[in-house]
């Protein structure tokens, strides 16, 4: 079982991340060894984007080790997860409305095309309104949201704003 | 069942004739939907009409099947809607067309799942969306066409 990264094509495999004790033999007690052992054994949990070179593992994935599930790099501009802040994909504001035109919410996506692959729309009509950089369109997704929240915009700023808080 | 859904391309299509003539499809659709028709007991689908636009477009040609949930026995068919539909051109024959060919569609995937579909009740709101249709058939169509288009709507 190997990690492989898809950038340039780099693939590493375990056993030369987990050389650990054939370079310092079997010392359990060894300050070094538990630190190394740490870093890579503990590919996996909730820490890894810090060990992770969005560099190196542009567009590539890290298999599961035991029981894991597995990490995908998903954003390969760079390096960081389609739907952080950071992300530099594109991302698109849209409104949601009923079939008689009422409106329902505002949203993000960055693929509108998959969207719906795993929800239904049944008298539902979506409209992109603007796009830019996730930052932006959650900064100007908030602003909308906190001005006018839609019925199903249930994020605690919007609940806030329907309370008039 | 039939739940119509509908994804523009960009926001100056809204209050076109496609946006209009799909919400007067969605709003039929709507209507004659029973109120519990996403409990299970009988199969639906949710055809969504994806029109192409400066910021959306369709990654497909024709139909796409999506999600489907056999708790609820659902099924999402996404439709990509042509650049010349969109643009006017023979809307209400490619809603109504696509809406049938949809409906075939479901029809043998629900028959290989061995779930029963009424294609009945799917087509009335066909009909009725098509008779909700403000356009009437062009001029240039055959006798024929105009009179099965007079009885059926």
């Amino acid at each position: 079982m190997g990690r492989e990264g898809g950038g340039d094509g780099q693939v590493i495999r375990r056993d030369e991340l987990t050389g650990a004790g054939d370079r310092f033999g079997d010392c359990i007690d060894c300050k070094v060894c538990k630190i190394y052992n740490r870093l890579f054994y503990g590919l996996g949990s909730s820490a890894d984007g810090m060990l992770l070179s969005g560099a190196a593992l542009r567009g590539g994935s890290i298999r599961p080790f035991t029981g894991q599930n597995s990490l995908n790099i998903v954003n390969g501009e760079n390096g960081v997860h389609g739907n952080s802040r950071n992300s530099a994909r594109t991302t698109w504001l849209y409104e949601l409305q009923t079939s008689d035109g009422q409106f329902l919410k505002y949203g993000i996506s960055v693929n509108p095309n998959t969207r719906y692959s795993s929800s239904f729309m049944v008298g539902k009509r979506i409209i992109p309104i603007t796009s830019g950089t996730r930052s932006d369109m959650l900064a100007v997704e908030r602003q909308m949201v906190t001005a006018n929240p839609g019925p199903l915009n249930n994020e605690p700023w919007a609940l806030k704003a329907r309370e008039g808080k | 069942m039939i739940g119509i859904g509908v994804q523009l391309g960009e926001p100056e299509q809204r209050d076109s004739p496609i946006d209009r003539m799909l919400m007067k499809a969605m709003s039929v659709s709507d209507k004659l939907r029973d109120p519990n028709y996403d409990d299970g007991t009988e199969a639906w689908i949710n055809p969504i009409f994806i029109v192409p636009g400066s910021m959306w477009q369709p990654d497909f040609e024709g139909y796409e099947y999506g999600h489907f949930s056999r708790k609820q026995k659902g099924l999402v068919i996404k439709i990509a809607v042509p650049q010349a539909v969109a643009r006017g051109k023979n809307i209400p024959e490619f809603i109504s067309g696509s809406l049938r060919d949809v409906v075939h569609m479901a029809s043998e995937f629900f028959s290989a799942k061995g779930i029963s579909f009424s294609t009945l009740k799917a087509e009335k709101i066909i009909w009725r969306s098509r008779r909700a249709s403000p356009t009437r058939p062009p001029s240039g169509r055959s006798e024929i066409t105009a009179m099965v288009w007079t009885a059926l709507y």
